[in-house]
């Protein structure tokens, strides 16, 4: 264990903290803040919204490309999907705006918005 | 190129494969992340000096892993992740020669790696919603790419032996 250590040079930890500090930024940055309850949820397929459902709505959404979205007072979720990897599905509930699941094979956004954040229709290019 | 350099680069491709293949049965707690054994091997060849090599081995493993995964789609991730890191590595590298071991080396290349498959998703998506994963990954690249770091450490040592 020691011998391990004695591999490692100063500029790994400068590396470590570099990357740790883009950790920190994107959070900082792209992490939905603390938002009001969420007003909307909606499917994106390709950038491009599908479905945009008024919360709170108790509603079943099978999108035609295999995924399949549940929505329940005000919270939605990817219920089950065909890809491979079910990332998707793992994400679990989303229950705040500005939260989402996405899958990358299905190439499918599924997202909460409320008053404070907003997804512009069609997604963002 | 020798028969022996090429033996050792099948070798090598192979080993890089099975590593992605049995990675793939540990269970993943949190979405979208991998500890990314496979690239012990691209580090092994960097670290030897050899960086066409490890491009080659690097190429060769994704071009083949695509081909016997069931997801064929996830090339375009995994090439956009794994030649991102590649490359960060091999400039840091050889820009700061000395400066990083392994365990450096392969946490840059872990982050750069989750970084292009981010910003792949976001361009196919048409959408900035994968950006949200990003702290979480560059995070996780830290204990993965130390993990991957000191494995390479520990078996540069054995492959020596070998020579």
């Amino acid at each position: 264990m020691k011998r391990f250590f004695k591999q490692c040079k100063p500029g790994d930890l400068v590396a470590a903290g570099a990357v740790l500090l883009l950790a920190l930024a994107a959070a900082l940055l792209f992490l939905p803040r603390a938002a009001g309850a969420p007003d909307c949820a909606t499917v994106q397929i390709d950038g491009v919204t599908v479905r945009q459902i008024a919360l709170p709505a108790e509603e079943t959404v099978s999108v035609d490309n295999g995924v399949t979205v549940r929505v329940s007072g005000y919270t939605a979720w990817v219920e089950e999907s065909d890809c491979p990897d079910k990332t998707c599905v793992r994400t679990g509930v989303l229950s705040r705006a500005g939260e989402r699941a996405v899958c990358l094979p299905n190439r499918t956004v599924l997202s909460l918005t409320g008053a404070d954040e907003a997804i512009v229709a069609g997604g963002v290019r | 190129m020798k028969t022996r350099t090429l033996t050792r680069l099948a070798l090598m491709t192979a080993a890089a494969l099975v590593l992605s293949y049995l990675e793939s049965f540990i269970p993943l707690p949190l979405p979208g992340w991998k500890i990314g054994l496979a690239n012990v091997v691209t580090l092994l060849l960097l670290t030897a000096d050899t960086p066409p090599q490890a491009l080659a081995v690097l190429v060769a493993r994704l071009l083949l892993g695509t081909l016997f995964s069931a997801n064929p789609g996830a090339l375009l991730y995994a090439a956009a992740g794994g030649l991102l890191a590649f490359g960060v590595m091999f400039v840091l590298k050889k820009c700061l020669p000395g400066r990083l071991s392994p365990v450096g080396l392969s946490i840059a290349g872990a982050a750069a790696h989750h970084a292009g498959q981010v910003g792949v998703a976001c361009l196919i998506l048409g959408s900035t919603a994968p950006l949200a994963f990003l702290p979480f990954l560059l995070g996780v690249s830290l204990p993965t790419g130390a993990l991957t770091g000191a494995l390479c450490i520990a078996l540069g040592r054995a492959v020596k032996r070998e020579e």
